[in-house]
């Protein structure tokens, strides 16, 4: 190790570890890491059940630390492709029209000596090298002479989209997280709910999205084929636009996507004390609680067409004897349960008053959406599938001719490759074989 | 002809594993009839396979994309069809002693998730099924033969290793070539790989409301793509070739069989209809 000059001033020493630790920092080892490191949280990640967070882990794909990580492979990624650029730029680099001192280390190398003089052997691979798609350089500095030859000069481009494309869907992301909206709503046939206002950003014009029906399209066989709504849009009272929304196929309005995501039935629940009062009513979709001075009532079925010796089953959309299966708790302990008829009061008894289901409305649960990220992101997708088959299904390959005269009439030949060693494998005789003077073809002029 | 579908099937699973004994007996005595035998038994097999996926196709009434068997059995025929690009080209037959136990061990896996035809679902109705699935054709087929070439390699290696370098040995290509082909298979897999994961995405947004929800399977598809992204970076960067290279090319293939089948059976998500 050279040491360390004595003048060097401390605080230039600390930028030298600063820039030094940069440069470790920047490199593909680095890189490597990250993508380890990533892998590694994505895989612990996926054995902590979705929407049960661990305490110490959380939700992993949401922490801090799971950002930082990522934050990190970004950073290295444009960095790292920052410096290939300026060499890539330069559509060969500088380098390439030197003939490497490695030559002979190259995973493609012959030497061979010929007898025909220096134009001649140049002639003779121009010609055979352009002939198999090569673009060519000659090589002619100081005592250097040979040539570089190089195909598919696009490869590198690929690789570099690559990594462009990974900024530029996590930029996407990061847009589309930071200035859009998504939100669950359960919106009963009939009801309609307001879009606009502070809680939805990009939302300039308010806008009420109606469901005015919604029904299950079922296959012969009995399984579901199609759930669909029938949306309305409404814009200050007037309708602009209706649609269907199935599991495929949203609705977009004004950038706003809503999409098909559940579907239930909300009961219209009572609870009425001993003197006959309303003490509370609501809505209540199907499994949730409704809760008042620790009673809590849960209606967790309807049935539309109920029959007391199949209490569970029932068949589709016909309400003959519409019925709805509730439990109650009081104080956490389960305390009655039963089926109660629409609109019939059912005493809950110990002076707990009792509840009236006044009617059962389906609802369709819809995905109210506006994502600004998603064009950048599809572009993001976009450049990385073109940047992979270009990177991967295209192959650069480099071929370095050294020439020397060596005394009375002999030239020594050394021909390096890089890129693919199969493929100068299978060209081993055409590139090692200098045909007679005479027979080299002449290049057209 | 489709009420014969899963006898089809049967019948290509039987083959195959006709077809790798065949092969595999060729390498033992390295008699050029049994490695005919074999490559016969592989087309009648892969004949058979298509019956079965044509049969399945007429009586579910839709490409049969819908589930694990059903894309099993197409990805199986792909990874034959693969083995045959692959033989044709090297001209080397002991290969098929590793890769038709491959395709003959995956029919028996899908076989074990039969599920009867059924009409498509909700969020199965889509144009994007076809794509998504066809990449996920390409992209495992590839990835299983390259699997299945990174073993070949290992155990030419253990073997020359321990002074052998009888007949056996001879029959297959050399380690460098080994490597090279596992590494042209990867090649050619991740484009369709990255396509796979980003079709998914394009569709899960117009599906499911989001291109990326971290879901299991979403999640284990990444994963599978950061294992040959390390890979390739590790060719390159890194030097990657040979023993290190084909361990990681066969660690990938587990997570690609982990993405496909366990997420399925052990991690529920949104994509579990798929079981």
């Amino acid at each position: 190790m050279a040491e360390k000059p004595v003048v060097a001033s401390k605080g230039l020493e600390r930028s030298g570890t600063l820039a030094q630790w940069f440069r470790s920092f920047v490199s593909m080892r680095t890189g490597i890491s990250l993508l380890l490191l990533v892998m590694a949280a994505s895989f612990v990640g996926t054995f902590i059940p979705m929407g049960r967070e661990h305490p110490l882990l959380g939700d992993v794909y949401h922490t801090w630390w799971f950002r930082v990580l990522l934050g990190l492979l970004c950073t290295n990624i444009a960095a790292c492709s920052a410096r290939r650029l300026p060499e890539l730029w330069r559509s060969t680099p500088k380098a390439a029209y030197l003939i490497p001192n490695n030559i002979s280390s190259m995973p493609f190398y012959q030497k061979i000596t010929a007898t025909q003089n220096v134009e001649q052997i140049m002639e003779h691979y121009t010609v055979l090298l352009s002939k198999l798609g090569y673009s060519i350089k000659m090589i002619k500095k100081g005592e250097q002479l040979g040539l570089y030859a190089v195909r598919g000069r696009l490869a590198p481009w690929g690789t570099l989209a690559v990594h462009l494309s990974v900024l530029i869907i996590a930029a996407g992301a990061l847009y589309g997280n930071s200035f859009g909206f998504s939100e669950d709503v359960a919106l009963p046939v009939g009801s309609s709910v307001e879009i606009g206002g502070s809680k939805y950003p990009g939302v300039s014009q308010p806008f009420a999205l109606r469901l005015s029906n919604f029904s299950t399209e079922y296959y012969s066989d009995g399984t579901v084929s199609d759930w669909i709504s029938d949306i309305a849009v409404d814009e200050g009272g007037i309708e602009v636009l209706s649609q269907r929304v199935k599991v495929n196929q949203p609705l977009n309005y004004n950038g706003v996507r809503v999409y098909q995501s559940s579907y239930g039935t909300a009961v219209q629940t009572k609870l009425i004390d001993q003197d006959g009062r309303v003490l509370k009513e609501a809505s209540v979709n199907e499994n949730e609680p409704l809760e008042t001075d620790g009673i809590i009532i849960r209606p967790v079925r309807y049935i539309p067409d109920f029959n007391p010796m199949r209490p569970m089953a029932s068949s589709p959309n016909n309400p003959l004897n519409p019925h709805v299966l509730y439990i109650v708790y009081d104080h956490g302990r389960e305390v009655n349960w039963g089926a109660a008829k629409i609109g019939e009061s059912v005493p809950l008894g110990r002076n707990r008053g009792s509840i009236i289901f006044t009617a059962a409305l389906p609802f369709s649960g819809l995905q109210v959406k506006h994502d600004p990220g998603v064009p950048i992101i599809w572009f993001g997708f976009g450049l990385m599938t073109a940047g992979f088959f270009v990177s991967l299904y295209i192959r650069r390959l480099q071929i370095w001719l050294k020439v020397d005269q060596e005394q009375s009439g002999i030239t020594a030949v050394e021909v390096g490759g890089r890129g693919s060693r199969l493929v100068f494998d299978n060209l081993y005789s055409s590139l090692t074989a200098i045909p007679a003077s005479q027979d080299i073809v002449r290049r057209k002029k | 002809m489709e009420q014969y579908e899963a006898q089809f099937f049967n019948l290509a699973f039987f083959s195959y594993f006709a077809a790798s004994c065949l092969y595999i007996s060729y390498l033992i005595w390295l008699n050029n009839k049994l490695a005919a035998g074999g490559l016969l038994l592989s087309i009648f097999g892969l004949a058979a396979n298509t019956l079965a996926i044509v049969a399945r196709t007429l009586k579910a009434g839709h490409i049969p994309f819908a589930n694990m068997y059903e894309f099993g059995m197409v990805l199986v025929w792909a990874l034959v069809l693969i083995y045959f690009l692959i033989e044709y080209r090297t001209k080397r037959k002991a290969l098929g002693a590793f890769i038709l136990p491959m395709a003959f061990l995956l029919a028996g896996v899908f076989t074990l998730f039969y599920q009867e035809a059924r009409p498509l679902m909700p969020a199965l109705k889509s144009n994007w099924l076809m794509i998504h699935v066809i990449t996920a054709v390409v992209a495992y087929g590839a990835l299983a033969a390259s699997c299945a070439i990174a073993a070949t390699y290992l155990w030419k290696e253990r073997l020359e290793r321990s002074g052998d370098d009888g007949p056996v040995v001879g029959a297959l290509p050399s380690l460098e070539a080994l490597d090279t082909i596992a590494n042209q298979l990867i090649s050619l897999a991740v484009p369709f790989l990255t396509l796979l994961i980003l079709t998914g995405a394009v569709w899960a947004e117009y599906a499911w409301g989001s291109y990326w929800r971290w879901d299991p399977k979403e999640t284990w598809s990444l994963i599978t793509w950061l294992v040959y992204a390390i890979y390739l970076h590790g060719r390159v960067v890194l030097g990657w070739r040979g023993k290190i290279a084909m361990n990681w090319a066969i660690v990938g293939f587990i997570t690609v069989l982990f993405t496909f089948v366990g997420v399925n059976v052990l991690l529920p998500g949104l994509h579990s209809y798929a079981l």
